[in-house]
């Protein structure tokens, strides 16, 4: 069980580095910080991602998130001894499962909450966040905008893609999680970069910029 | 635009922006100081630690273990009955001396999904109860299994032209095939011809619809052009030009539609269609011809 695995018990005292500095009691084991984080700052954690991933996701997928991100967080609660902010790292998790969701989908969010091998500190980087620049802001809603106006199933696969690093999502990763055929997923993925396309154009978003 | 420059386009555009160092986070975070509501987040730590407990990983595996075992109860009954002999046809006496079987029809599980939408059509039937079989003269048989099948448009968009045949009436996104929009027929080739008592047709029934011009005709000649008599037509103002038909228009359902022909002979059906109420496209699930 994941629980042997743990490089401290639940109930062992923490490092004072790793208390929030928000809290009047002082918390005494990772089981009662966790409590402490979430209590404190799990509603100011959906409120960040909400507009973070409006058109992707809607707030009731966001609750979902919060509620990945805790058994997360649980999983990895040995490793708040070595946090310099835990509720940082909370909204970095959060973000990493929103992220998951709409690359991967629930189902593989979901494994990947329970079967992550090394610790989160470690898989998470945030220079490797830093790679994409910083679009523009107006830019960037227009075009949400417009995806938010796909079919729901197309809307999925172009967030997919777009959060993808290395190319488009296969397309039997997503017929699984979509749960149609893979056919279906490459006629979807079609249809919706025509219609984007054509809208981008009635909106002045094109022309192409990038060529 | 290619769709290379509009996939990086999307890539620039549309994953948020970087969330910044531990400093950055917490002033974000610092700017949402008071829960919205203080109950969020009860409970969240309650699942988690309940997930990763060992004993109610034995729990769980027990729960689960007791509903495989009722399962398994209904599941044994199904196949029992499926075992048994298949209920024999209800024989009745035909006006003109034929004897007439009742033929119960094996449907698929309804699957609506989504909000309906308005429907625009003026000859659309009021809501009823659905027909559920047919009588048919003794010897009358399904036809149409695995019959070959072609269509107005050589490369469906989803699917296959087999799939019209193939005895898969789902409702789900995986067993229909997808025609341009517009104007469309598909053409069974009951490979001779047949005296034709019964056409049942399922369009796609996921999403409640109504197809428009629906007009099905039978010919002993493939290209339509001698013999040929229209068994249903629901196209009232005649947009297809194949002549107005007053059948009503009817909204997709799992139950499909039974249309009772009369023993036309014929060995080629054709179906067309022009779109429906959700979409310009043209959808089959299954066609099932019934004949002797």
């Amino acid at each position: 069980m994941m629980l042997a695995a743990l490089e401290i018990e639940p109930n062992q005292p923490l490092a004072d580095a790793a208390q929030s500095p928000a809290s009047d009691a002082v918390p005494a084991t990772a089981e009662q910080q966790l409590e402490q984080i979430i209590r404190e700052h799990a509603s100011a954690v959906r409120d960040i991602l909400i507009p973070r991933y409006r058109g992707g996701l809607d707030p009731s997928d966001i609750d979902d998130v919060v509620a990945v991100t805790a058994n997360r967080l649980w999983t990895h609660r040995s490793e708040f001894a070595r946090l310099r902010s835990p509720r940082a790292w909370f909204v970095r998790i959060a973000d990493n499962v929103a992220r998951d969701v709409l690359r991967f989908g629930w189902q593989k969010a979901r494994q990947l909450e329970i079967s992550a091998e090394k610790p989160y500190l470690e898989s998470f980087s945030p220079a490797e966040e830093q790679e994409s620049p910083e679009p523009d802001p107006e830019r960037a809603r227009m075009v949400r905008e417009l995806v938010e106006q796909l079919p729901e199933k197309q809307r999925k696969i172009i967030w997919a893609d777009a959060l993808s690093r290395s190319g488009n999502i296969p397309a039997e990763d997503l017929a699984r999680e979509l749960d149609i055929p893979a056919g279906t997923v490459r006629v979807y993925r079609k249809r919706a970069l025509d219609r984007l396309r054509k809208l981008l154009t009635e909106h002045g978003l094109s022309p192409d910029p990038l060529t | 635009m290619t769709d290379q420059n509009l996939e990086r386009l999307l890539r620039e555009t549309l994953p948020p922006p970087p969330l910044g160092d531990d400093g950055a986070i917490e002033a974000l975070l610092e700017s949402h100081p008071e829960p919205a509501s203080p109950s969020y987040g009860q409970g969240m730590l309650a699942r988690a630690q309940h997930r990763q407990d060992p004993a109610n990983s034995l729990k769980q595996l027990l729960f689960v273990a007791a509903i495989l075992v009722l399962l398994a109860i209904p599941i044994a009954i199904v196949s029992i009955a499926k075992l048994a002999p298949e209920r024999e046809p209800t024989a009745q006496s035909g006006p003109d001396g034929d004897v007439l079987v009742e033929f119960a029809l094996d449907y698929p599980e309804p699957t609506f999904f989504g909000t309906p939408l308005d429907m625009d059509l003026p000859n659309l039937e009021p809501a009823r109860s659905p027909r559920l079989s047919f009588t048919a003269p003794e010897g009358v048989r399904l036809i149409s299994h695995q019959a070959k099948v072609t269509s107005s448009e050589a490369k469906p968009f989803i699917g296959g032209l087999a799939m019209v045949t193939d005895g898969q009436k789902l409702g789900d996104d995986t067993h229909f095939v997808e025609l341009p929009p517009g104007h469309q027929w598909i053409q069974i080739d009951l490979g001779q011809r047949y005296s034709i008592y019964t056409i049942n047709i399922w369009h796609y029934h996921k999403i409640k619809r109504a197809y428009r011009d629906v007009v099905i005709e039978c010919s002993p000649d493939e290209s339509f052009s001698s013999g040929r008599v229209v068994v249903f037509n629901n196209d009232h103002d005649n947009s297809l030009g194949l002549g107005a038909g007053e059948d009503p228009a009817y909204i997709e359902t799992n139950h499909g539609r039974i249309i009772d022909v009369g023993g036309v002979d014929a060995r080629y059906v054709r179906l067309h269609s022009n779109g429906s109420t959700a979409d310009e496209l043209n959808h089959y699930t299954e066609v099932e011809v019934y004949g002797r």
